[in-house]
């Protein structure tokens, strides 16, 4: 359990990291990557749902809807764009 | 699945954590907001400039202040499951209640953020991105809203130990569903705060 734990945790700091670096990119430094920011929110996604709904035990069936997901709404989003 | 109270069969096709039910929810509804976010972009790249110029007109703070209350929220959420399987009740209602009133302050910051657009007279037919705007947030807040009263009733649940290491897959679903509002507004914050 201790490492469950952990691993949320480190999670965690990750995803805050990630939201405040995208936060800073297109706001304060005013740097235009939406590709860069929407690849953030993929990579949110994933992280989210692997550890927290623990996706990560689940079939790989549930594991490749994940991806899937991600990657319609990547490619979706950036030819969009 | 002989006992459908069980928590869920690790690596099982039909028992996913929080089980099917609640799976076949979830990606009902992320195809859902992924189609709506998909449109919001379509119709932005008709009007970029009216897109962002009404970007420019929500709080950025505001949203990056929500997006991380909501994520630590999961985050305590995720860590009461675990409390559970192990029958700490009292740490797994701890970490609940935290998690709860994380999804409060989502409420109230979400309701501060709307109660400041309706006073400059921003609603629901300002503009094509408000529309949006409105529609997407609108129905997460309602997601969040279902959501915190399922952690209100899993947090009494699991304090009146209803709740053991073989028996929790009510509070697993839950904690999904919840994990599930992280996920909808993982998507829909970049797209209406930052690009």
């Amino acid at each position: 359990m201790k490492k469950a734990f952990v691993l949320n945790g480190v999670t965690l700091l990750v995803l805050i990291a990630i939201i405040i670096l995208s936060v800073l990119l297109s706001k304060i430094f005013e740097i235009q990557m939406p590709y860069l920011i929407l690849l953030f929110a993929g990579i949110k996604f994933v992280l989210v749902a692997f550890q927290f709904m623990e996706v990560k035990r689940a079939n790989w069936v549930w594991k490749s809807l994940v991806f899937l997901f991600v990657s319609i709404y990547l490619v979706g989003a950036i030819s969009l764009f | 699945m002989d006992n459908l109270n069980q928590s869920h069969e690790e690596g099982s096709l039909y028992y996913p954590p929080g089980g099917i039910l609640i799976w076949i929810i979830i990606t009902l509804e992320l195809f859902t907001f992924l189609g709506a976010s998909l449109v919001f972009l379509y119709y932005r790249g008709l009007s970029p400039m009216e897109f962002k110029e009404s970007q420019n007109l929500l709080s950025p703070f505001i949203g990056t202040i929500n997006t991380i209350v909501l994520i630590t929220s999961g985050y305590f959420v995720a860590n009461s499951i675990q409390k559970i399987r192990v029958n700490d009740t009292k740490g797994s209602s701890t970490q609940i209640l935290l998690g709860l009133s994380l999804g409060l302050l989502f409420l109230l910051l979400k309701g501060y953020e709307y109660n400041q657009k309706i006073e400059v007279g921003i609603g629901f037919e300002y503009n094509t991105f408000f529309t949006f705007y409105w529609l997407m947030t609108g129905f997460h807040f309602v997601h969040v809203l279902f959501g915190v009263g399922l952690l209100a009733y899993m947090y009494n649940a699991v304090k009146h130990k209803k709740y053991d290491s073989n028996n929790y897959a009510d509070a697993e679903a839950s904690a999904v569903y919840w994990h599930m509002c992280d996920l909808i507004w993982i998507l829909i914050f970049p797209i209406l705060y930052l690009i």
